[in-house]
């Protein structure tokens, strides 16, 4: 019944070979159809449309190319000769764009892996800045002078990022040194009645004000405030001269870096900077 | 309390009114007023003058100063409370209350609590043919924000901390506004809940002269989850639908929160 299939067409081309040639054909048609329909519709919103279309029609024709040089012997064409002058052809283009294969794969990754999107502010191979753009091949960051970097997604997906805006919120953190003969009770009720006026400071997660350390010159208070990412930076800037000022209008002193050196005749005299010692800047000291 | 007084724009009779704590207040005139006027409420001078081409806006309160130039011939000037998500801008869209006292509710039960929540006022322009304008965003209230949920993917709220009531406060309806908030708890245990957070999107912000008010329900589904969303009825007869800005804007953005994170 099928004996027709094996009837020789021309050459060594048989009825089977040609229909199973345009089966592959077709097959790959609505594979690579069905794939780039899927892909657009998954990487919409995370992807430049330009981008998305771009790599969509490589995926379209990448599968297209293997299945036509598949089915070639079956139509009798012997790709044989085409692969040894595609393949110096290929190794020559190969080398060239090896790194422009390298940035394309590393974007693909990248948009899937998404660690960073437009706007967020990353540090990535020493450039800090918000990212702008993120391109198949690079992505573009504006640094905070307003300078315009171009980093390969090679580099991008490769490096170590810091990104300063995923997290909804962020700390910063001061240390404010205050006189052995302030109050340091006082000195953070201070602290955190400008802490609880601050919009942008976090009720919660709460933040955290207590002497740290007992320094040489300073009581030492750390102050550790939450704030919205987004606007972490002006919050920092605004509360450090505030908590400057409020501590200085409570009468707390901010003292400088100082040391006490005794004499050796002093040793046996009674203690006091007015008797028996010098106070010098930690400058001056040696 | 209205009364008369030396009127810095030509021709109007200024409007006074101060909130007087547990007395009987003359409501607050929200307007329309025709313009040219003279307010003063709670430290808030505002004032709208002829000016070359229309009217000069200026606003004065808290040592905060605002002024705008108005090019029309015509039209009134109404004041109205607002989703208090303005000021700052931008920062969060979504209001956390802190209850002061715990609620506890039995299990399959619904009860009804009253807070108060922070407004922001807004003044607009409007004029028959050509509809509102805001002109200016504005609060009495001191803003605060919190985190809700966890560092890596919680909320960054507006923080509101309100005593819980079971009959409505009385309140300066330019500061507060109250909530009637039906609590349900669908699960077969007691609960407590410490706070609720809502949406910005869809909140149905009714007002009259001496109350500002809100309506919203609390499901709670589980010992950490519950879902808040907004009722549009007012909390009495007769009050006005404020102007709702984060709706119009975002008419597809459903008013329902859930809250992941605990309450």
């Amino acid at each position: 019944m099928f004996d027709w299939l094996n009837y020789t067409i021309y050459g060594e081309v048989t009825w089977f070979r040609l229909i199973t040639a345009l089966l592959v054909f077709f097959a790959a048609l609505v594979v690579s159809k069905v794939l780039t329909v899927q892909l657009r519709k998954t990487l919409m919103d995370r992807m430049d449309k330009e981008n998305l279309e771009t790599m969509s029609k490589v995926i379209f024709y990448g599968i297209m190319v293997i299945a036509i040089i598949w089915i070639m012997p079956n139509i009798g064409i012997e790709p044989s000769g085409l692969l040894v002058a595609g393949g110096i052809v290929g190794l020559a283009v190969g080398f060239a764009s090896q790194s422009i294969i390298g940035n394309l794969i590393s974007g693909i990754f990248l948009m899937g892996e998404r660690p960073v999107k437009l706007g967020d502010l990353i540090e990535i191979s020493d450039t800090l800045g918000f990212v702008e753009e993120i391109q198949i091949i690079s992505t573009s960051i504006r640094t905070l002078e307003g300078n315009f970097v171009r980093i390969p997604n090679e580099t991008v997906f490769t490096s170590n990022i810091t990104n300063y805006t995923s997290n909804p919120v962020r700390r910063f953190e001061y240390t404010v040194g205050i006189s052995y003969a302030d109050d340091a009770d006082r000195a953070m009720q201070v602290i955190k009645d400008l802490i609880k006026e601050h919009p942008l400071a976090l009720v919660n997660p709460a933040p955290q004000v207590y002497v740290e350390s007992l320094g040489d010159s300073s009581v030492d208070i750390i102050v550790r405030i939450w704030s919205p990412s987004t606007e972490w930076f002006g919050v920092k800037m605004e509360m450090l001269w505030k908590i400057k000022k409020a501590i200085e209008a409570a009468g707390i002193e901010i003292p400088f870096p100082q040391r006490v050196v005794w004499q050796g005749t002093d040793k046996t005299q009674e203690v006091s900077p007015e008797t028996s010692g010098l106070i010098l800047n930690s400058d001056q000291e040696d | 309390m209205a009364k008369k007084n030396s009127a810095a724009a030509e021709g109007t009779k200024p409007i006074y009114w101060k909130y007087q704590p547990g007395q009987d207040n003359e409501g607050f005139p929200w307007g329309p007023h025709k313009l040219p006027l003279e307010m003063n409420f709670e430290g808030v001078n505002l004032v709208v003058e002829k000016h070359e081409g229309g009217f000069m806006y200026r606003r004065e309160s808290r040592g905060e100063s605002i002024k705008k130039v108005i090019l029309a011939d015509k039209g009134s000037l109404l004041l109205s409370p607002v989703e208090p998500f303005y000021l700052p801008v931008g920062i969060s869209n979504h209001l956390l209350i802190a209850f002061e006292q715990p609620v506890t509710i039995e299990p399959r039960t619904t009860k009804n609590v009253l807070v108060t929540f922070p407004l922001e006022l807004v003044s607009a322009i409007d004029q028959r043919k050509a509809g509102k304008r805001i002109l200016d965003t504005f609060t009495l209230c001191r803003p605060k924000f919190t985190l809700y949920g966890s560092i890596r993917d919680g909320l960054v709220c507006k923080y509101w901390q309100s005593e819980v009531h079971n009959t409505i406060p009385s309140v300066n309806p330019l500061e507060y506004g109250v909530m009637k908030l039906a609590i349900q708890n669908t699960s077969a245990r007691w609960v407590e809940a410490r706070k609720a957070v809502f949406s910005a999107h869809g909140m149905k912000i009714y007002f009259s002269q001496s109350l500002v008010s809100l309506k919203a329900t609390m499901k709670i589904s589980s010992e950490s989850s519950a879902e808040t969303n907004f009722v549009d009825e007012p909390l009495q007869a007769g009050m006005n639908k404020a102007l709702e800005l984060f709706s119009a804007r975002l008419i597809s953005l459903p008013g329902k929160t859930v809250m992941e994170g605990g309450y």
